[in-house]
């Protein structure tokens, strides 16, 4: 990967940061690059000491709770507000509870979660997003406080797998199952102290759901390797694909080399031959002419008519010859045009 | 080890060397890559991290024949925090280290 590749990927990754902190963030990361030139090492090198442009990105965005976008494009929706936004096109019915975020969620688990629920009206969904911030997790009412309840671990083994589903699910949004797949328990705390430091009132919920659909842990975990394969693949397609091409051109080269002398060379004899063969006839018929001038016979009459038909025959094979090697001047002229068009672009991709 | 962990180690790290004077991002990189296994651009975060969490602050220096570099230097607050990271490191390598050599027995 050179310089630009990397910066480019991973200010792509950063999405989600200020215009601001970006160009810090890359600024640094230029610097590296310049001080390991200085150093003697070569870009693919710094490149490959620095790690995966996502790896890195998602250590920037692991503090700020936001996401490197887990597709290979970005996609600006990637947001803290996220794992929010989800609870507003929920139906009225389940609007009171803080679980209704949680999806995948059987009635049972929420009739175990939410017997302490206070019943209440449909329009205290968005209130409660909005209150819920300033209010202790253990008011398991409120629908954003039930989600701190996980963050914070009380002990409801019952539906711990489910709320852990629910919390992995948002992990893997955030960018946390990337970067701890085998330890998630202990992410809770984690997303629990950003959910604090995060301001409630800024999302727009908006209705959208990017993403939620994935529930279980498996799924997202496996959903995210997949992401950051084919982000690693990204690189490959275009290097197999280059020296796809260039073999190609190479092979079609060195074929059109052998062709090109036996064709050209064919051309030149069989034109030589033809006119050589039509000036030998119609010398041989003239000498003939002039033989029968001067001593006039009828065999020498046969003979030197014979002799203008043989030299009239040359000079209509000379006429075919000189047609058909016109046309296969043409096509050799084509297949030459292209060559050095092939030639110029392997030369110019400097792989050749 | 979890990241947490690791992380808390890699600030300690940085601040360590940081005490022992300014540096920039490169320095630092490549010092700590040789302490532990670590790709350069790990070290990036972390001093972002340490700048917020003003433990850190940075300067622009010239370099010969360059731009400026970024040059990362410790405050008080980092010092403190640094100090208080050695400890509890101290406290467990040497609780470890002694669970280790009792062959498994704490004692």
């Amino acid at each position: 990967m050179t310089r630009k590749e990397f910066l480019t990927a991973l200010d792509q990754y950063l999405v989600t940061m200020s215009a601001s902190e970006k160009a810090d963030i890359i600024s640094d990361y230029e610097e590296h690059f310049r001080v390991g030139l200085e150093n003697g090492k070569t870009e693919s090198e710094i490149a490959a000491s620095l790690g995966s442009p996502y790896d890195v990105a998602n250590q920037f965005l692991d503090g700020t709770r936001k996401t490197a976008p887990v597709a290979s494009t970005p996609h600006p929706a990637a947001t803290v507000s996220q794992g929010y936004t989800t609870a507003q096109p929920r139906p009225a019915a389940t609007t009171s509870q803080g679980y209704t975020t949680a999806q995948p969620r059987p009635a049972t688990a929420t009739s175990q979660d939410y017997a302490t629920a206070q019943p209440r009206p449909v329009t205290a969904a968005s209130q409660g997003y909005t209150t819920a911030q300033p209010r202790p997790a253990a008011a398991p009412s409120q629908g954003y406080a039930n989600q701190q309840g996980y963050a914070t671990q009380q002990p409801r083994p019952s539906v711990s797998s489910q709320g852990y589903a629910t919390q992995q699910g948002y992990a893997a949004q955030s960018g946390y199952a990337t970067q701890q797949p085998s330890a998630p328990q202990q992410n809770y705390a984690n997303p629990y102290a950003a959910h604090a430091e995060t301001p409630y009132t800024e999302p727009s919920y908006g209705g959208q759901q990017p993403g939620y659909p994935r529930s279980a842990s498996s799924q997202s975990s496996a959903y995210v390797d997949y992401d950051r394969a084919a982000e690693e693949r990204r690189y490959e397609p275009k290097k197999q694909s280059e020296s796809k091409f260039n073999s190609t051109g190479l092979i079609m080269l060195i074929v059109l080399c052998v062709l090109l002398i036996p064709t050209v060379g064919g051309i030149i004899v069989s034109l030589m031959m033809s006119l050589y063969g039509a000036v030998l006839g119609f010398a041989t018929a003239g000498g003939s002419l002039i033989a029968v001038g001067t001593a006039f016979s009828a065999e020498s009459l046969w003979i030197c008519l014979g002799l203008i038909f043989i030299g009239i025959s040359f000079l209509a094979l000379t006429g075919l010859l000189i047609m058909a090697s016109v046309e296969a001047t043409k096509l050799v002229v084509k297949l030459v045009k292209y060559c050095i068009k092939e030639g110029k672009k392997l030369v110019t991709e400097g792989s050749f | 080890m979890t990241i947490q962990f690791k992380k808390g180690v890699l600030e300690m790290c940085v601040l360590s060397m940081l005490q022992n004077g300014d540096r920039y991002g490169y320095d630092v990189a490549c010092d700590l890559s040789k302490i532990m296994e670590i790709s350069d651009g790990s070290v990036y975060p972390v001093l972002r991290r340490l700048k917020e969490d003003g433990y850190v602050t940075s300067y622009l220096e010239e370099s010969p024949g360059g731009p400026p570099r970024k040059y990362y230097v410790i405050t008080q607050q980092g010092c403190d925090y640094m100090n208080a990271l050695k400890s509890e490191w101290t406290q467990l390598t040497s609780n470890i280290n002694t669970l280790l050599d009792n062959g498994g027995q704490p004692t």
